[in-house]
């Protein structure tokens, strides 16, 4: 099968960009999005020229790295997905694809389709820890927690930070990742020490780095390949409020 | 008011300023309507309806005054967030998707909340000098001189009029979407989304821009139409004489 690659081009984060066309690329429905990029890269070398920059690790959807917009969405057509477990089957012989950079202040392009993600890095670093030393791992089910309450923690967990939320949102905005990190914290009793703390530094931080706000479009949900739910949201509003209200900060 | 302070310095706490301000003029809107379906009790229990709210519900002139100033100090704080949070949220976004961006959640009350926000501000200010003040005493917009003595007669001619019916109209509409993924919003926005509150906010979310925005068109097209309106015994003492 043959698809036509119209790939974002940008040599740095000043230099304006633009689309370079790939027609009739020969690909097979069993290859993966990457490997098919990989295929480019090898053409292009061979060729004497500059491969196309992008970001990837582990190429088994868990550590967050890759991603970018295609067609339209944040690691491409489908739900719960990293665009690295995107495959050509998703996509028709003749179709054309275009795959761009994650847009948002707090993101610079790097070069091509690699974005510069510290922001989400920065966060984490303003508060989404906890201090108290907890030695070696203890054992299992020596802190009781429900089963509802962990689950809920594990599901907030499960972000691996590739910031398609804000790829995907009309206002480039990082709540859905602030709201995974925050509450995998919040949720468990050895997060509460620092609880209403952390979430104001956190929030401080998102918005000191021109990320948008929410204005719950629940896009953010629709694209994130762990399907957080915007429910955390909620709770990330819900304890910077009380922060606030309660003056619970220390 | 440090707590508020603090609050408002954040996106979050912005928002839920917004959201407040936003949800108390909900709930004063619902009144309103209510009380505008009295226009089809007639003249007179719509006039002692308008006189009952304009001696501060026969209880202290004061009242009247402290409800206006703290609807007008939601309307105030609800515009300065909405102005510095939109602005920011544009700003997030400098350069936009070359490709362009599917959306897959969002709806269209969700995307038209600043034009309808827009629409509701100039209509506002329209109403209030349409139907409190009167300014426009004359025969264009009002077919007749305004009566403070006779809000009836007002908001039946003054409506009538079909420009300014079809401004009330639309602007009812745009009112209607606006609330109706407000209401959503205030929830999640104030940290209401779990199984609990989550039936109420459906509720909420669906059935009160019905009743707003259908109450509204009601009483407008009514007007409009002349049906079900009507200026039983023009009394000549709050028509001044042309
Ligand atoms: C006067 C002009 C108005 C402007 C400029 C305005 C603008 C806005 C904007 C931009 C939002 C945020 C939209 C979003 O989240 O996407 C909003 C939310 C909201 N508005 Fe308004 N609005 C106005 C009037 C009103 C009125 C009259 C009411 C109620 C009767 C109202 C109720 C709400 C509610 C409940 C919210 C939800 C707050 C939240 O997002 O959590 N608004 N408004
Ligand atoms: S490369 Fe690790 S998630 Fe895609």
């Amino acid at each position: 099968m043959k698809v036509n690659l119209r790939i974002w081009r940008q040599k740095g984060p000043e230099s304006a960009g633009s689309f370079q066309d790939f027609p009739n690329v020969e690909v097979v429905p069993e290859m993966s999005f990457l490997e098919m990029l990989d295929e480019v890269n090898r053409a292009l070398e061979a060729k004497g020229q500059e491969a196309v920059t992008f970001d990837s690790d582990c190429r088994e959807g868990i550590c967050g790295s890759c991603g970018a917009v295609v067609n339209g969405d944040p690691h491409g057509p489908g739900k719960a997905n990293t665009l690295c477990q995107l495959h050509l089957r998703s996509f028709q012989d003749g179709d054309t694809i275009t795959i761009e950079p994650w847009r948002a202040k707090a993101f610079p392009v790097v070069r091509d389709l690699m974005v510069d993600r510290s922001a989400f890095d920065r966060i984490i670093q303003a508060g989404g820890y906890i201090t108290a030393r907890t030695g070696s791992a203890p054992d299992a089910n020596s802190v009781p927690i429900g089963k509802e309450r962990a689950d809920e923690a594990m599901e907030a967990a499960t972000c691996i930070g590739c910031g398609a939320c804000v790829a995907a949102c009309p206002n480039a905005s990082a709540m859905l990742f602030t709201s995974a990190k925050v509450s995998h914290l919040g949720l468990l009793p050895q997060g509460q020490p620092q609880r209403f703390d952390r979430v104001q530094k956190m929030v401080d931080q998102m918005d000191a780095e021109g990320f948008g706000g929410c204005t719950n479009h629940s896009e953010c949900e629709a694209a994130c390949p762990k399907e957080i739910g915007v429910k955390f949201i909620a709770r990330l509003n819900a304890d910077l409020i009380k922060a606030n209200l309660g003056n619970l900060r220390k | 008011m440090t707590a508020f302070f603090s609050l408002a310095k954040s996106t979050i706490g912005k928002k839920a300023i917004m959201a407040g301000s936003g949800l108390i003029m909900v709930g004063w809107i619902v009144l309103h309507m209510a009380g505008n379906l009295l226009v089809f009790a007639g003249q007179d229990h719509f006039n002692a309806y308008a006189e009952m709210i304009q001696s501060g519900f026969h209880i202290e002139p004061a009242l009247l005054w402290a409800m206006r100033i703290t609807l007008l100090a939601c309307v105030g704080l609800h515009i300065w967030a909405a102005v510095g949070l939109s602005g920011r949220n544009r700003a997030a976004r400098p350069v936009a998707y070359a490709g362009g961006r599917k959306n897959h959640a969002t709806s269209y009350a969700a995307e038209f909340m600043l034009g309808a926000g827009v629409v509701l501000l100039l209509y506002l200010v329209f109403h209030l000098l349409h139907l409190t003040v009167g300014v426009f005493s004359d025969d264009v917009v009002q077919h007749a001189a305004f009566s403070k003595k006779d809000a009836y007669r007002n908001l039946v001619v003054g409506v009538g009029n079909p420009v300014v019916g079809a401004f009330y109209v639309l602007a009812n509409l745009a009112l209607g979407m606006h609330l109706h993924h407000g209401i959503k919003s205030a929830f999640q926005t104030l940290g209401l989304n779990d199984d609990r509150w989550n039936p109420l906010k459906d509720a909420l979310t669906r059935w009160v821009p019905v009743f707003t925005t259908g109450a509204a068109l009601l009483v407008a097209l009514s007007c409009m139409f002349g049906v079900g309106v009507l200026i039983e015994a023009p009394d000549l003492s709050w028509t001044p004489s042309h």
